[in-house]
């Protein structure tokens, strides 16, 4: 039994250390900031366009009166939102390509997608 | 109303069925002690999420800001760790379980792995459980009026009962497969959803620029199965699937599975041993 708990031990300390240095990390400073705006659960505008290879960051805002969860796959972001706040979401350089996000309290209605590459029409 | 009622049924299912997983298991295993650290790593999280709920308001640094971002780190991969150390040490101990030496593997369990089952039945329901108690406080904050608030909170207090009804259900009809049978199938669960979760942990480091992605969009199978779709998400939550996962993901995790594979049959050959 000895062999499993030292490698739980093990892990455990390095999920630690790396989280310990995650607040340095996660800090996108000078980034351009991108507005959005989430109101009768939708966001405004659906689609935002980035460069590629450049952190950036979403600054959205809640106008509902009614948490939402922004969440994206393509990007793997989950943050609480709540009503009448505003959150800040670093998001890592991109590559070319469309990705989406949505509401995960109101999935049919909030849908966006980030646009990397392509301009904005 | 329905949309509600989905989303509940959704954020309770995923919950209900590790703490089902744990619970059956653990009565198979005739593991009393250990059932009832898993109801009580439940119940905790229960209050705990209640409570961050009703204080909601005055916790927005803490449920928007990096505190949350470590939070959900941990709990995908604290659980990751736990889950297979629990899979690994049913397969050395859970041999012996079906026969004479019963009590004897069951004291065996020692109290460090009682505090696992704690924590992991605690982490599983804390982070669905949050989510579900700030829908429903979001619902009753709707200023539209009464009724309009009661009828989506039924809706969404009726989709969680449905699932933690669906999960008794679906445990109670297993009592009658053969422990060992039963044993098989639910370390394949529980490795599974640990496989998804430590994908989800490393999709997550990678958008926080910890892990390089090595290709950021190895394929794309989200015209086969969206996780935007009820059933995708679903699997999204549960087993870590992406329809376009970065070449690192797919890399930890085969690693994952396949040395779960060889320890486990390591630990089974161990456990035979010692049955004999």
């Amino acid at each position: 039994m000895s062999g499993p708990k030292k490698a739980i031990y093990g892990f455990s300390l390095l999920a630690i250390s790396f989280l310990t240095a995650l607040p340095s990390i996660a800090n996108a400073e000078n980034a351009p900031e991108i507005p959005l705006t989430l109101q009768h659960h939708q966001f405004i505008p659906e689609k935002i366009s980035v460069v590629p290879n450049k952190r950036f960051v979403i600054v959205l805002e809640n106008k509902d009166n009614h948490p939402e969860e922004f969440e994206s796959y393509d990007l793997e972001f989950e943050i609480l939102v709540l009503p009448h706040k505003t959150i800040r979401v670093p998001v890592r350089p991109l590559p070319k390509g469309t990705y989406s996000f949505f509401g995960d309290f109101h999935p049919k209605t909030a849908k966006g997608t980030v646009a990397v590459g392509t301009p904005s029409p | 109303m329905i949309e509600t009622y989905l989303i509940l049924v959704r954020e309770t299912l995923e919950a209900s069925l590790l703490v089902g997983i744990l619970l059956s298991t653990l009565k198979r295993l005739g593991d009393r002690k250990g059932q009832r650290f898993v109801l009580m790593g439940t119940g905790v999280a229960v209050v705990c999420c209640l409570v961050l709920g009703l204080l909601a308001d005055h916790l927005e640094d803490f449920l928007s800001g990096n505190a949350k971002n470590i939070l959900d780190v941990c709990v995908f991969f604290l659980p990751t760790i736990f889950l297979s150390y629990m899979v690994i040490w049913m397969a050395k101990n859970g041999r012996e379980q079906g026969g004479a030496l019963k009590e004897k593997a069951t004291a065996a369990i020692k109290t460090e792995n009682v505090w696992i089952l704690f924590l992991l039945a605690f982490m599983g329901v804390f982070r669905e459980g949050l989510e579900t108690v700030l829908f429903l406080w979001g619902i009753s904050l709707q200023s539209s009026p009464e009724d309009s608030v009661t009828g989506p909170m039924i809706a969404g207090l009726a989709g969680s009962l449905t699932a933690i009804l669906l999960v008794i259900i679906l445990f109670k009809s297993t009592t009658h497969i053969p422990i060992s049978t039963f044993l098989r199938i639910s370390s394949i669960l529980l490795i599974a959803m640990a496989g998804g979760m430590l994908a989800a942990g490393t999709g997550r480091l990678v958008a926080m620029g910890i892990l390089p992605p090595i290709i950021f969009q190895t394929w794309d199978t989200s015209r086969i199965l969206n996780e935007h779709s009820y059933f995708g998400g679903m699997l999204a939550d549960f087993l870590g699937y992406r329809s376009k996962p970065p070449l690192i993901m797919i890399l930890t995790v085969s690693v994952y599975l396949s040395g779960m594979f060889l320890l486990l049959r390591r630990a089974e050959q161990a456990g035979k041993k010692t049955a004999l």
